[in-house]
């Protein structure tokens, strides 16, 4: 037994503390089928990473195997006409390709890279680029090579993509699909496993959400004054949180790293008198940051200290620290959206011409000023359009 | 607990080959560590069925980051601080909605020494005046026996803050307790 406190003998107290907590533990019923929880586990994960390959297995048995007959005659044949191309000599890189108009420009993805945090897991892809992938902040992955031909399919939207790289990873053969709006690839044939890693692990899309990058610019146009907003450039312990665009224009939810705080911008909806009561709806956030304050400090249950005047491009935004600890049954501001708005610690009220934007951060209990600071150069970054 | 030596060779040979794909030995794996990551969320989420689907989620993380895991052989603090992160998550959200439901039916759980033991009731309604993040803290260190350095990796403290978080936590249950 060592000296340290986390070592000692638990005291009188910790020890009933410990045994009751294990007791309390011993409650949840654990009798759980291994294998069935093992399956359902890689169901789910196959389910999102390829939902092509669960939709073909749905296909009848006749249908799939004369598709993977055509697919094992058309691999044979690229591969023929590739390694009749390499024998005669190595790759090259010519001009860039015009892709289709469906695929043109930047799509960008999350895969997962092991040691990787945050934003160092975004990728982007630019078919017509000069090299098809790069990585967070914009290097060529020049290993990964480049698009040499995009040759259409008989069905829309699908395309046979062939890749040149110099070796080790050499040229693949991948199907692409646009699919509601994200690309998909799917491989034929590649022999470059980081490759195809990278491409297949998840639906890529355009940029607009994912996470954010120093820097990068994101236009937030659905809102009663539209703005754009930068990457801010300080560091966070898991890096900077992922931008998710709702189906509703007007609000944005950040998420944190690892999913353990989230912020909210918010326009032009209902939110309730007082979070806690949720008796009284009024019509529209207040109108001014200062309204905001006498808002909040009119709701009983939360503690509101003097703001904070944040500069937002030529005006002045009020940052209110609130703790809503004592709202015994939640804090609800809004009801019917897609994603539920809570009274937060951090309500950044930004002023627009004649309304108010709520920007809503809830601090996790680890960095909360790191996450504070992170959450204000953001604000700080808004440039009204 | 899958502490032993014995558990770790058996853990290290599964985790490499389920982080190859191998199914059955992921299967292995869940059957030696779910109950005592459900234990843990239970202790966080206060709710057996919030507990499984938070341990669910826990294992669809885990097959996805087998591969990342520095050394095979010490899976059993990962997977709990995985379901202890999922439950935390699940715990975050859960209390936007009500931090009242509380199971105030079931009776304490019989104990050797009623008048030496915490009852079970008092236990619950002090753990549900904490956050997540607390009840996480105490579930691995007092449930999952977690030291100073696991939980610095899971609750992103130094291990000082760490012990003094802990210290706070346990004078604050003792003063709740013990009145």
């Amino acid at each position: 037994m060592t000296n340290t406190p986390m070592r000692r003998m638990p005291q009188n107290f910790e020890r009933r503390l410990m045994i009751a907590l294990r007791s309390y533990a011993a409650e949840v019923p654990v009798d759980t089928d291994a294998l069935a929880i093992a399956r359902a586990t890689t169901a789910i994960v196959r389910g999102r990473r390829r939902p092509w390959f669960e939709a073909v297995a749905r296909w009848p048995r006749g249908v799939r195997i004369a598709t993977v007959a055509a697919l094992v005659i058309a691999a044979g044949m690229i591969g023929l006409l590739i390694v009749g191309a390499l024998r005669d000599r190595e790759p090259t890189i010519v001009g860039p390709l015009a892709p289709p108009a469906a695929l043109e420009g930047r799509w960008l993805a999350i895969a997962e890279i092991p040691g990787a945090v945050g934003a160092e897991n975004t990728f982007h892809v630019d078919f017509g680029g000069d090299v098809l992938l790069k990585d967070w902040v914009g290097q060529p992955l020049a290993w990964a090579g480049r698009s040499v031909e995009i040759r259409p399919t008989e069905v829309p939207d699908r395309w046979i993509l062939r890749v040149e790289a110099p070796a080790p990873c050499g040229p693949g053969t991948y199907r692409v699909g646009v699919i509601e709006g994200f690309v998909q690839f799917s491989v034929i044939e590649d022999s470059c496993p980081d490759r195809v890693a990278l491409l297949e692990f998840s639906a890529w899309t355009r940029p607009g959400f994912g996470y954010l990058v120093p820097g990068e610019t994101y236009e937030m146009t659905g809102f009663s004054e539209p703005f754009a907003l930068i990457g801010p450039r300080g560091t966070i312990e898991g890096g900077l949180p992922a931008l998710q665009l709702q189906d509703d224009p007007s609000l944005v939810r950040l998420s944190g790293f690892p999913e353990d705080w989230n912020a909210t911008f918010m326009d032009d909806r209902p939110v309730y008198e007082d979070a806690c009561a949720r008796t009284t709806l009024l019509p529209d956030v207040p109108a001014t940051p200062g309204e905001v304050g006498d808002w909040l400090r009119g709701m009983p249950s939360a503690r509101v200290a003097e703001p904070v005047e944040v500069p937002v491009d030529g005006r002045m935004a009020l940052l209110y620290h609130v703790d809503d600890s004592r709202c015994p049954d939640g804090d609800r501001l809004t009801d019917g959206h897609a994603i539920d708005v809570y009274l937060t610690d951090l309500v950044y009220a930004i002023p627009t011409g004649d309304d108010t934007i709520l920007f809503l951060v809830s601090l996790p209990s680890y960095n909360p000023e790191e996450i504070e600071q992170v959450a204000t150069d953001l604000v700080g970054s808004i440039d009204f359009r | 607990m899958s502490g032993t030596v014995g558990t770790a060779v058996l853990d290290r040979a599964d985790v490499e080959r389920a982080a190859r794909g191998d199914e059955v030995a992921f299967a292995r794996l869940v059957a030696l560590h779910n109950a005592e990551m459900l234990r843990i969320a239970q202790v966080i989420l206060g709710d057996a069925g919030l507990a499984q689907d938070a341990v669910q989620s826990a294992w669809v993380t885990a097959w996805r980051k087998l591969g990342s895991v520095r050394d095979p052989g010490l899976v059993r603090p990962w997977l709990v601080a995985v379901a202890a992160n999922e439950a935390r998550a699940t715990g975050r959200r859960q209390r936007r909605v009500s931090v009242t439901e509380i199971d105030v039916e079931t009776p304490d759980a019989p104990s050797a020494d009623p008048a030496w033991a915490i009852p079970r009731l008092d236990l619950v309604r002090a753990l549900a005046k904490l956050t997540p993040d607390d009840r996480a803290l105490l579930a691995l260190r007092y449930v999952a026996g977690f030291e100073a350095g696991e939980l610095e990796r899971v609750s992103h403290l130094s291990p000082s803050a760490t012990r003094t978080r802990l210290s706070r936590l346990t004078a604050r249950l003792r003063e709740e307790l013990e009145r």
